[in-house]
């Protein structure tokens, strides 16, 4: 059953790949979301901040994520919230990456016969 | 001259308007992001801050669209579960419920006040203009009654006792202007308060670059309102007005309620005239002001709005009957009887208007609820 519990959530639209993929290393606040999007995709995709939270309030709902308070929080104000991947997210994330690299596999096999053929 | 950190922070306050329920989730979250995000783009400049805030704009629109589509969804839960259609609701606490109920018995005691300026006129001998006075005494009182409740409904999110508040304001603004039973006794002050139908008759209306702006008298007592209102509520404008909406989109039945406030005053101008014992005539008001305690009490809408529309139903039935039975033909000349049918004519259209915000409330939820099979 649990390979196949990842199976309703595939394919991923692009920014909610990436912004998964941003947590994968580990868990993150908001901002570092963004910036780390951007930075993973090579800035093909910029997330807005309300798309971001749109987006972020799914994934907890559909138990792909969690949200804590980040106890180290430095500085004065209010304390942020950390977004990490659940046990179901990193396995949702892992099998996207997967069926994405047998796409790209198939292309470039496909394009290799075809070079080599012609 | 502003600067950017200035700016950031102006621009910050755009996450008001993210949607409500992303506001509800993430709290201030949203904004030191949206902060965040908007003094890195700062850094780099006017032009990246300007297209960071573009960016963020443009997206608005479509997170709002979705927002709606996913509360349909939720609505539509609701329904499956048998919540929709004649959903629970919590009843008006007495104190509001009887703020809700003093419109209607506002127009009751109009009745008893004019009984008794015309029993002070006959004992008297009193002239037209002394009638014409107190009057318009009544109806200033009224007006300048209205105002404040208005402006606290207004502060307070346009609760449901709002509504026959308004609805009763703007029909006094506009009946204002074809009041002047006695000639051009009216004074000019009672004019400038109010005039929507016929500026030109009852107020000269106001002349700007030469030209007359015809319904401009109407809009002194409403300024009045939305002016002070504005005013009391500008530390966040926008709250008020986002929770009426909300509150109205989740209980369309509010717009039944308004209209409903429309009865009561139509009565005393069905009874003038008409003989027979002056206390009798304060009963249909009392059927109405029944149906108000149903409305805002019950616990079920559909309740609700079979109270409002039992009270209109019993109430303009009583008036109706006594109005046919009764007249005899000797009074004034100006009013003639008029036929079952052409007084049923008039009447049902008014429950239609009654019914029609809660058949489209029903329409909704059955249609969300198809969608969802």
């Amino acid at each position: 059953m649990r390979e196949n519990d990842t199976f309703p959530f595939l394919p991923l639209r692009e920014p909610t790949f990436f912004i998964l993929l941003s947590l994968f290393p580990g868990e993150k606040h908001g901002y570092a979301i963004l910036k780390e999007v951007e930075q993973i995709s090579q800035k093909r995709v910029e997330l807005s901040t309300g798309t971001l939270y749109e987006a972020l309030a799914r994934l907890l709902e559909q138990g792909l994520i969690e949200r804590s308070e980040d106890g180290r929080a430095p500085g004065p104000g209010k304390p942020r919230k950390l977004y990490r991947l659940t046990g179901l997210g990193r396995r949702v994330v892992e099998a996207e990456a997967e069926r994405l690299a047998q796409l790209s596999n198939a292309a470039h096999r496909q394009m290799r016969d075809q070079r080599a053929g012609g | 001259m502003i600067t950017r950190d200035r700016a950031v922070q102006k621009i910050s306050r755009l996450a008001d308007w993210f949607p409500a329920s992303l506001k509800l989730q993430f709290g201030d979250e949203l904004e030191a992001v949206l902060a965040d995000r908007l003094s890195s783009a700062a850094k780099k400049g006017w032009l990246v801050l300007s297209a960071a805030t573009l960016h963020e704009i443009i997206q608005l629109p479509g997170l709002h669209l979705r927002e709606r589509a996913a509360g349909r969804k939720d609505i539509a839960v609701q329904t499956k579960f048998g919540n929709g259609l004649n959903q629970p609701r919590e009843p008006v606490p007495w104190g509001w419920t009887l703020v809700g109920l003093a419109p209607f018995l506002f127009v009751l005691l109009s009745v008893l006040y004019g009984n008794l300026v015309e029993l002070y006129l006959r004992e008297t001998g009193g002239a037209d203009a002394l009638r014409s006075t107190l009057y318009n005494a009544g109806y200033t009182a009224a007006l300048v009654l209205y105002i404040p409740v208005l402006v606290a409904g207004w502060v307070r999110g346009f609760p449901v006792w709002f509504y026959p508040y308004a609805v009763q304001f703007i029909l006094l603004i506009a009946v204002s202007s074809e009041y002047d039973p006695y000639g051009t006794n009216i004074a000019r002050l009672y004019r400038l308060l109010g005039s929507a139908i016929s500026a030109e008759r009852a107020a000269p209306g106001m002349v700007i670059l030469g030209n007359l702006l015809w319904l401009s008298m109407f809009l002194i007592p409403l300024a009045l309102v939305i002016g002070i209102s504005l005013f009391l509520t500008r530390k966040d404008q926008k709250r008020p007005l986002q929770e009426g909406l909300q509150a109205l989109t989740a209980d369309l039945t509010r717009l039944s309620f308004g209209i409903f406030a429309m009865a009561p005053l139509f009565i005393p101008v069905i009874w003038d005239d008409l003989p027979g014992p002056e206390l009798f005539k304060l009963l249909p008001h009392l059927l109405l002001a029944g149906g108000v305690l149903v409305y805002l009490r019950a616990r079920r809408l559909n309740t609700a709005v079979a109270g409002i529309i039992a009270g209109f139903v019993f109430s303009y039935g009583l008036t109706i009957a006594f109005d046919q039975v009764n007249w005899s033909g000797a009074q004034v000349a100006w009013k003639s009887s008029t036929s079952l049918a052409e007084v049923l004519s008039c009447v049902f259209p008014f429950v239609l208007f009654i019914l029609g915000p809660w058949m489209i409330h029903r329409y909704n939820h059955r249609r969300v609820e198809k969608s969802l099979n």
